[in-house]
């Protein structure tokens, strides 16, 4: 990569830096509330795509380290754990426990794969509501509102920019590891295991360390749902939790990370937006609810027929479309 | 993948952001009144309820129930002239769902209070959320703990807390029936838990423990093992924290192995869809309630005209669910009202705690707040199902009065 | 009662349950071994079908026979319809896109039945023939649609083993199932194979729905049930028939063993507790032969 380009791109993220600020400060606080937790869905999202897209591995049970860094948070904030020390314990917790699930499951592929998964899953949440003492069981646990060294992120708009931030770091983190030689190792055990093996890489080994790293960013994201949330309970990491992640990666696209943030909108944006329409359409779904979710379902058919390789490769369709004409443009002029 | 192309899957990210920002930047911002959601001819009240996921059963009959209340009060001509405006959010028994949903409430509907929510681990979620920015989280239709503890200004709560109803029933059936093994089924949830806490604390205090309990996951399809081994404990009296269809199927199951112990079961048990479901099953069934049932014939003639209108409506008869919704909000409009023509949540607040002995005409737990007591009733009175019917077989009690 | 009798009753009652645990697993191992989809969709069929059933038998006075007929050949229909489209649009190399269209497919039944007038968000009954009845044997009991489970299940795999070998569909079937490239060169219309594939995996689950129905009531959630029969399947190692069966006979026997004998709690777990151990065991299940793994 040359200078200028390199130039011209610290230009351009600069530039959105930018919009974004301005953008934080004229959207009303509601709005700010609710892009906090795209964020904190597009943090999910990104460890589903290092799982699913770069490793190729259908997990159907990530909810339990969505719930392994929730309650890591709550308990730590129990015990007055600062959060700056908290958030990465949480995020290492669930990871540490994902890269051992993840050896443990690296014999297992396709469906195999995905049904102990799920059946970890649900042992994690029994566990969860048995272990009384510490978890409180099925009462659940109430957080405190979040601060930083005695400054509150209890405001919708600070929370907001710790969510971004965590999301902005874990990308560039995870767009390091996709171009390294170890992401491209995984990336060729999840292509041809037995070439990647005659090449001297060890697929159980990649696999796990994949499964790992994609449970410690799912259990940051857990950490900060519990701080937005602020009250947790086993109900909300059940199966439906761990569709929903993997609903974020297949959606928005496993060919590159910006595919989770795509995802989080997805998931976290469209239900909203297909709710605020009905204001629009009162005759449907003042009386009909369930419209909503059948219109929610009736898109994640659409995208994932019409669009296989999910919102991401729609768009990179688009812009190719849209380069094509500009060319033709420029070589006509 | 080479440098460049995560460079560009980079900027797509950015790009993806930055897209909506704009999108939503266009959204404009409503500027607040003076008292936010009250104006000099409305008042905008909010609620959040389960209109989809697993108990969408319970979620629709009340919003129907409270937009009945709200035309109530408008075609009356309002509250001092203010008409009603209810905004219904659907939460579909998901918490994060159910904080976006006030999130909006809250900061682009401009409502005044939020009434009659419902789900307990939603509600647990949204509450805060609402109460943070000091809007009135009023009457929601749990009856889990939180709603009334630790107290709070501006939460109240007019259900009986399960806890109370379960001791309550319990120390009636333990009294009338002489049982002395008891056993429970209880769903594995936050409201199972609820209900086995409060059979365990009052078998402690009459110097019983629980000759069996089992759990289930909700959507489970068997009950068999949990039935028999409650009766091989000879269980004589079996507590039920279960919901409705749960609650029916236990029973079959008992009745198929000729096994006829006392059932009690829960406030969310005491619905007229179990002894619709199976007559023959779940007859002779216990159950604790805070509103009586209401059945078109034998029903006073306000309640009965209530029930006409309802079917007119919404062609179906009105149950126990939709009453709730539209008491919830005939205690806000009883508040409203009482804080005179100077609306404001202090002046509701302040209204609200003067209410003393609400029953509404459906004959429900009398009410009372004051400012120390945001916890309206904690009675609750025992019913029976004869020939197909919930009937109710005593007052209005307390266990702690009832020795 | 006595300690032999307790034991033969849980063992009874488990093989009712698993009974159904293997009806519905046996229509995920039909699609999954001829598409390689996990139909995700698969309990949501079995609900409209008791829905339909419902409004036939219950609603409109049909007879059990006729209702079940026809409410078991309407889902069949629209799910091969539906193999069809996905077949056709998604490739066998985008197993996950096709997961997730039938995860949506899953979530409009859903909500779609809420809409349906008369079916809605209420629970409702239904009647048969059986239900009231109970068989006696000792000193164990059975109801009568408990037994209907577990004859229909004897008669359904039985059929099914005829039809798959037996028959030129089914040998199509077959041979799609193990090597869709040498199926198609040897003249197997592959469309039509898989839309009938999915005919007689989505009809199977309307038939669960409805032999369930008495037990479970019929409402929009009942499809939940398919996620408890994911272990049978596994067991099954996704791809054998008779391997379903024992799979979640044995899943079934064990629930009901734990709920009884363990402490409260246990009973919740145990299916996907076998199922951990038995991959962990065996990572393909314990009835896949060895030459399907070489393919």
């Amino acid at each position: 990569m040359s200078n200028t380009r390199i130039a011209g791109k610290a230009g351009i993220l600069g530039g959105l830096g930018i919009c974004i600020a301005v953008g934080v400060h004229i959207l009303p606080d509601y709005l700010i509330a609710q892009l906090a937790l795209v964020c904190i869905y597009a943090l999910a999202g990104l460890g589903m795509v290092v799982v699913v897209g770069l490793s190729g591995q259908i997990s159907l049970g990530h909810a339990a380290f969505l719930a392994l860094g929730a309650y890591a948070a709550a308990i730590l904030q129990a015990l007055d754990v600062p959060f700056l020390v908290a958030l990465p314990l949480a995020g290492a917790v669930a990871g540490v426990i994902g890269g051992l699930v993840g050896v443990l499951f690296a014999r297992l592929s396709g469906p195999y794969f995905a049904m102990a998964t799920i059946a970890f899953a649900s042992l994690v949440k029994e566990a969860i509501v048995r272990w009384e003492q510490l978890t409180n069981g099925n009462l659940g646990i109430y957080l405190q509102d979040l601060s930083i060294f005695s400054v509150s992120i209890a405001d919708d708009r600070r929370f907001f920019y710790l969510a971004l931030a965590v999301l902005v770091l874990a990308m560039t983190v995870v767009a390091g590891l996709w171009s390294s030689p170890a992401g491209r190792a995984i990336g060729a055990v999840r292509d041809d295991e037995v070439a990647a093996k005659s090449a001297g890489i060890e697929p159980k080994y990649y696999r796990s360390a994949a499964f790992g790293i994609s449970a410690a960013l799912v259990g940051l994201a857990g950490a900060l749902y519990a701080h937005k949330i602020l009250y947790i309970s086993p109900e909300a990491f059940g199966f439906g939790a761990s569709l929903e992640l993997l609903v974020i990666a297949a959606v928005g696209g496993l060919a590159a990370i910006s595919g989770a943030i795509w995802g989080a909108f997805f998931v976290i944006v469209l239900p909203q937006a297909i709710a605020a329409l009905g204001g629009y359409l009162p005759f449907l779904l003042e009386e009909r609810a369930s419209v909503q979710g059948f219109a929610y379902g009736a898109a994640l058919v659409a995208v994932m027929l019409r669009e296989p390789q999910g919102l991401h490769g729609l768009l990179i369709g688009v812009g190719r479309r849209l380069s094509g004409v500009l060319a033709a443009r420029k070589a006509i002029g | 993948m080479t440098g460049r192309r995560w460079g560009r899957s980079i900027s797509g990210g950015w790009l993806a952001i930055l897209l909506t920002i704009a999108g939503l930047a266009c959204v404009p911002a409503r500027v607040g009144a003076a008292t936010q959601g009250v104006t000099n001819t409305e008042i905008v009240v909010g609620t959040h309820l389960d209109l989809s996921g697993p108990i969408a059963s319970w979620g629709v009959p009340v919003r129907n129930g409270m937009e009945m209340k709200v035309d109530e009060v408008n075609r009356a001509g309002g509250i001092f002239g203010r008409k009603l405006r209810l905004i219904v959010e659907d939460t579909g028994y998901d918490p994060k769902r159910a904080v976006m949903a006030t999130e909006r409430l809250v900061g682009q509907h401009k409502v005044f209070a939020i009434v009659g929510a419902l789900g307990a681990p939603t509600t647990a979620a949204a509450m805060p959320v609402a109460l943070k920015r000091g809007i009135p989280h009023l009457v929601p239709l749990t009856a889990a703990e939180f709603t009334y503890r630790p107290h709070h200004r501006l939460k109240f709560s007019f259900v009986t807390p399960n806890y109370d109803a379960m001791r309550t029933g319990l120390a009636f059936l333990i009294r009338e029936k002489k049982a002395k093994k008891i056993g429970i089924v209880y769903q594995n949830d936050e409201y199972g838990v609820g209900v086995l806490k409060g059979v365990e604390d009052q078998l402690a205090a009459v110097g019983l423990t629980l000759v069996g309990k089992s759990s289930y996951e909700r959507g489970a399809v068997n009950f068999s093992s949990q039935v028999a081994k409650l009766r091989s404990a000879q269980a004589d009296l079996v507590v039920l924290g279960t919901t409705i269809r749960e609650t029916v199927a236990v029973m079959r199951e008992a009745r198929r192995l000729g096994w006829r112990p006392v059932f009690l079961a829960s406030g969310a048990g005491y619905a007229a869809e179990v002894a619709e479901l199976d007559k023959e099953a779940t007859e002779g069934l216990y159950g604790v309630g805070q509103t009586p049932i209401p059945y078109a014939d034998g029903a006073s003639d306000q309640v009965a005209n209530w029930l006409r209108a309802y079917k007119a409506r919404y062609g179906e008869e009105g149950n126990i669910q939709a009453i709730s919704g539209y008491l919830a909000i005939d205690m806000f409009a009883l508040g409203a009202t009482n804080a005179g023509p100077q609306l404001t949540v202090d002046s509701l607040i302040e209204g609200l705690e003067r209410v003393r002995d609400y029953q509404a005409k459906f004959g429900s737990a009398p009410v009372t707040f004051t400012p120390d007591n945001h916890l309206g009733t904690t009675r609750a009175f025992v019913a029976r199902i004869q020939d197909g019917r919930w009937r109710p077989v005593t007052d209005f009690l307390h266990y702690q009065e009832m020795n | 009662m006595n300690l032999l009798s307790d034991f033969l009753q849980q063992v009874t009652n488990g093989v009712a349950v698993g009974g159904i645990y293997a009806l519905v697993g046996l229509g995920f191992v039909l699609i999954y071994k001829a598409t390689h989809v996990v139909n995700f969709a698969h309990g949501e069929f079995m609900m409209v079908g008791a829905f339909l059933f419902y409004s036939f038998h219950d609603a409109w006075g049909m007879s059990y026979g006729v209702g079940a007929a026809l409410a078991i050949a309407l889902v069949g229909i629209v799910g091969g319809g539906m193999g069809r489209i996905l077949s056709r649009s998604i490739s066998d190399r985008q197993a996950l896109a096709g997961v997730l269209v039938t995860v949506g497919i899953g979530m409009m039944a859903n909500n779609g039945v809420r809409l349906v007038p008369g079916w809605g968000n209420d629970t409702r009954a239904v009647s048969t023939p059986f239900a009231d009845q109970i068989v006696t044997a000792g000193t164990v009991v059975l109801s009568g649609d408990r037994l209907a489970i577990v004859v229909s299940c004897i008669v359904l795999i039985a059929a099914l083993q005829f039809f798959l070998m037996r028959t030129r569909r089914g040998l199509a079937i077959r041979a799609m199932s193990h090597d869709r490239m040498t199926a198609l060169q040897m003249g197997v219309p592959i469309p039509v194979t898989t839309s009938m594939i999915w005919a007689a995996s989505t009809g199977l689950a309307a038939f669960a729905g409805i032999l369930l129905a008495p037990a479970i009531f019929v409402h929009a959630d009942m499809g939940y049930i398919a996620f408890h029969a994911f272990p049978a399947a596994v067991l099954g190692g996704f791809v054998s028939i008779p391997g379903t069966i024992v799979g979640g006979i044995a899943v079934g026997v064990a629930e009901e063993l734990a709920g009884f004998y363990l402490p409260e709690g246990v009973k919740n777990v145990v299916p996907h507790a076998i199922l951990l151990m038995a991959l962990l065991l065996r990572p393909r299940g314990f009835f896949e032969s060895p030459k399907i793994r070489d393919a």
